[in-house]
């Protein structure tokens, strides 16, 4: 007789049921599904406790795999499992703010101690006291003990207006997350290629020192776009990290002026032109959901693998 | 050439079928998906294919979406399918699925090709592109809703 836990409540399994996916639909449950053979992928969910057997995880990527994630229709029932949906609600925890200060006249660094266990470029959503969430991306890593975040401070935004003008070193923030797939799981020796426009910045940043704490020795490229030099928001803290490491190439690309380092060029044709053939590189792309929709096609059509690929799209709310 | 390169893998395989005698085909039951290497084999080809339907100004439209993602695991599904490897498509599935999109001949003779070259770039060799080419044409009537 197995043991299965779903979303925290056991399941009673039949040994009619020879999957996970068999036991969960006998069981009247709520799950998505499609192929039933492990290639549509519709029915992925995490496992919580209990050993998977590979094959269950063959057709996942890397990001999937490290979070856990497996295909219930291809998965056999162990004796004892505990398994969650990958939409069920995650519940906040508390974090405090230990730093608040402006990287550029419209962008906010905001920094949250917090004992949550998060990967540098996933993203979290922030709760203000008046119960506006709004989601953002995390640009530090766990070893260095708090959630920084890079915040646009946008003139009648609900949540960047209550964290410019009110919110204080010291007081409490709600975190629920973290979430996303877009995290650093490189071999170390392979080209990295990481683009972003705007605040799209701050997941690359987080993968980036991510990527350099766990000795990445293969070629850096960064990818830097913004309209006019005033978006470049980040010089100071990528000339820090430029000091120290020779293998990082960073490419300032700007739409509608120039400087000594900064080209004035469209990102889509100077990423083409400089990134026509990168097959076995791991591309990573944020920012704005066009510019990543765009770049992402790019870098596959350049040759990047899909699975090379990691995004993340942000949204306006 | 791509179109060339269709039609001869299937005078190859008409050939074929009149040259081998029954025993000998009872000898290649082994499927298709098998022989050319199973999941990995899948997993080469698909990033092969995408690109290569997402160059092809005759089909691209209705592959360019924004859900890369779901698109390329649609894309392996397909793959799978053709090389005659594990899947539950029916004829019904594969006519639900591409009932609105005003297919013709052109579009679906556009996909054959895109995967024939890419079995070709990924060196399979001829008798077993033509058996996949058998199985992607077996769908074609449902795939043109005729």
């Amino acid at each position: 007789m197995s043991k299965l836990c779903f979303n925290g409540r056991d399941i009673v399994t039949s040994s009619e049921s020879k999957t996970v996916l068999d036991a969960l639909l006998a069981a009247g449950e709520d799950v998505n599904y499609g192929c039933k053979s492990g290639v549509c992928l519709s029915c992925v969910v995490q496992s919580v406790d209990g050993d998977v057997p590979e094959v269950a995880t063959k057709a996942l990527n890397e990001s999937q795999r490290a979070l856990n994630y497996f295909l219930p229709c291809q998965c056999e029932l162990q004796s004892e499992m505990s398994i969650a949906s990958l939409d069920q609600e995650q519940l906040a925890v508390a974090g405090e703010v230990v730093l608040k200060d402006f990287l550029s006249p419209q962008v906010l660094r905001l920094r949250l101690k917090t004992d949550l266990d998060f990967r540098a470029g996933q993203f979290v959503t922030l709760w203000s006291p008046e119960g506006v969430g709004r989601s953002y991306s995390i640009a530090s890593i766990p070893a260095d003990g708090f959630i920084e975040c890079h915040i646009k401070v946008i003139p009648d935004g609900k949540f960047s207006q209550w964290l410019a003008k009110d919110s204080q070193v010291g007081d409490a923030i709600n975190i629920q997350g973290p979430m996303g797939l877009c995290f650093y799981q490189g071999l170390g020796t392979e080209r990295l290629i990481l683009a972003s426009i705007g605040t799209g910045f701050a997941p690359i940043l987080g993968v980036l020192k991510d990527a350099l704490s766990k000795g990445h020795s293969g070629n850096i490229d960064l990818l830097i776009g913004a309209k006019t030099l005033e978006g470049f928001y980040q010089k100071g803290l990528v000339e820090a990290l430029l000091s120290s490491n020779e293998s990082i190439s960073v490419h300032w690309v700007c739409q509608e002026e120039s400087s000594n380092d900064v080209v004035q060029s469209d990102v889509y044709e100077y990423a083409k032109e400089h990134f026509a053939d990168i097959a076995g590189s791991k591309v990573f792309v944020c920012g704005a959901e066009s510019f990543v929709r765009k770049l992402k096609r790019q870098a596959f059509m350049a040759g990047a693998g899909m699975g090379d690929i990691y995004a993340d799209a942000f949204v306006s709310s | 050439m791509g179109q060339h390169v269709l039609s001869s893998s299937f005078e190859k395989f008409k050939n074929l079928l009149k040259s081998k005698e029954p025993e000998e085909i009872q000898e290649t039951t082994m499927s298709v998906y098998e022989k050319i290497g199973g999941a990995p084999a899948v997993d080469a080809a698909v990033d092969i294919f995408y690109r290569k339907v997402l160059a092809d100004d005759r089909i691209n439209e209705f592959f360019d979406t924004v859900d890369m993602e779901g698109q390329h695991a649609k894309q392996k599904a397909f793959l799978t399918m053709a090389f005659g490897g594990p899947n539950e498509y029916t004829g019904k599935d594969m006519r639900e699925a591409h009932k609105h999109m005003n297919l013709t001949e052109e579009h679906f003779n556009a996909v054959a090709e895109c995967l024939v070259g890419t079995l070709q770039d990924l060196n399979v060799p001829q008798e077993q592109i033509d058996e996949v080419v058998t199985i992607a044409v077996s769908v074609k009537d449902d795939v043109l809703n005729k």
